[in-house]
């Protein structure tokens, strides 16, 4: 389990160090397309926990979701609303939805482990 | 069967980690390259502020025309009283006329300006030659005082002695107050010899008309030209010491 945290912090010091950036008009697309990624993410992580996770939906689902996300952002500026709110509230509240799932997950096993 | 669907899961979603712990990493740099050039947060503050600004700035020519009246009265009240006081209050008229402190009516003319319907049309040409600029409105403004204009004003602002018209960017200033198109240019004076000093062969309408601008001239009998609100301040000027 700690691999994937171990690539996060790597990826992130990457993404600092390399010299390019996003270009300005991008950085909302890419903002939400980020979370959209986290939640795709963690939600594979729970998956694995509970033994039903497939590649292709954890691949595909990363992509799809951005794209989506991304998707979503872009109707709400034509349409001059607001859309990028509920992208952020839907990714947003799954993302702890799935943090609270991980960490349950975790104290009980850790509980089962101190029984033995 | 369990642990060998863990070993496949782990691999994989490490290395969509990495690539979204890298996207992440250049978004965040990105943002603050953003931030250091300007921030939507700043830009909101200063436009609450100059909407206060503006709200007190109106609130206060409010207060100034009501202490301007109150004075007006105390004048008149004291008019009634005196014959010395009148003589001074007659000449401080006559200095308020002169100086464009107080509103005027007359008989007069009116030169509507506005920007040429060409300029929307015809390319290849400079743009701006076909909308009117602070130029335009001078020389306007200058043959209808040569041409004997008692008191002018330009969108409602008296044209006194220290009045400048100045181009300020898609709008014109004047007396430090924005004016954008139409622009009225409102002189009292004889109409027809106003008139007569614009349209001639070779004056001031002849050059802008190749332009398309619009201009229109009115002759009326009766204009109000309103009063000059501002204030002249004097740093710099003291007055002589008679010799």
């Amino acid at each position: 389990m700690k691999y994937p945290i171990i690539g996060i912090i790597a990826g992130v010091i990457i993404g600092f160090a390399c010299p390019f950036t996003f270009p300005a008009w991008a950085s909302p697309y890419v903002a939400v397309a980020i979370l959209a990624c986290a939640d795709t993410v963690v939600g594979g992580i729970v998956a694995i926990l509970e033994r039903k996770f497939n590649r292709k939906i954890f691949i595909s689902g990363f992509f799809v979701n951005a794209f989506l996300a991304v998707g979503i952002v872009w109707l709400g500026e034509q349409l001059n609303i607001e859309l990028v709110i509920a992208a952020i509230v839907v990714f947003g509240s799954r993302l702890f939805q799935n943090f609270a799932y991980i960490r349950r997950f975790l104290l009980n096993k850790n509980e089962k482990e101190d029984n033995i | 069967m369990a642990l060998k669907k863990i070993f496949k899961g782990i691999p994989c979603v490490t290395t969509v980690c990495l690539l979204l712990g890298i996207i992440i990493g250049i978004q965040a740099k990105t943002v603050k390259l953003q931030n250091s050039v300007y921030s939507i947060n700043r830009v909101n503050e200063l436009s609450s502020q100059l909407t206060s600004l503006q709200n007190e700035n109106a609130g206060l020519k409010d207060k100034l025309s009501e202490s301007q009246s109150k004075v007006e009265e105390y004048e008149t009240i004291m008019a009634e009283g005196d014959s010395s006081v009148k003589t001074v209050l007659k000449s401080l008229d006559q200095f308020k006329m002169e100086s464009g402190r107080i509103a005027v009516s007359g008989r007069g003319i009116t030169v509507t300006l506005n920007d040429s319907k060409k300029a929307m049309t015809s390319g290849g040409v400079d743009q701006s030659a076909f909308l009117v600029h602070a130029e335009d409105i001078l020389s306007i403004v200058n043959e209808l005082f040569s041409a004997g204009a008692e008191a002018i004003s330009i969108n409602g602002q008296r044209f006194i002695a220290t009045s400048s018209v100045r181009c300020a960017g898609s709008v014109v200033n004047v007396n430090g107050v924005k004016i954008a198109a139409p622009f009225v240019i409102s002189a009292i004076g004889d109409p027809e010899i106003l008139e007569a000093a614009l349209i001639f062969p070779g004056g001031v309408v002849d050059s802008l008309s190749p332009w398309g601008i619009q201009l229109e001239i009115k002759k009326l009998e009766n204009i109000d030209i309103p009063a000059y609100s501002g204030g002249i301040e004097f740093k710099e000027a003291k007055k002589q010491e008679a010799q």
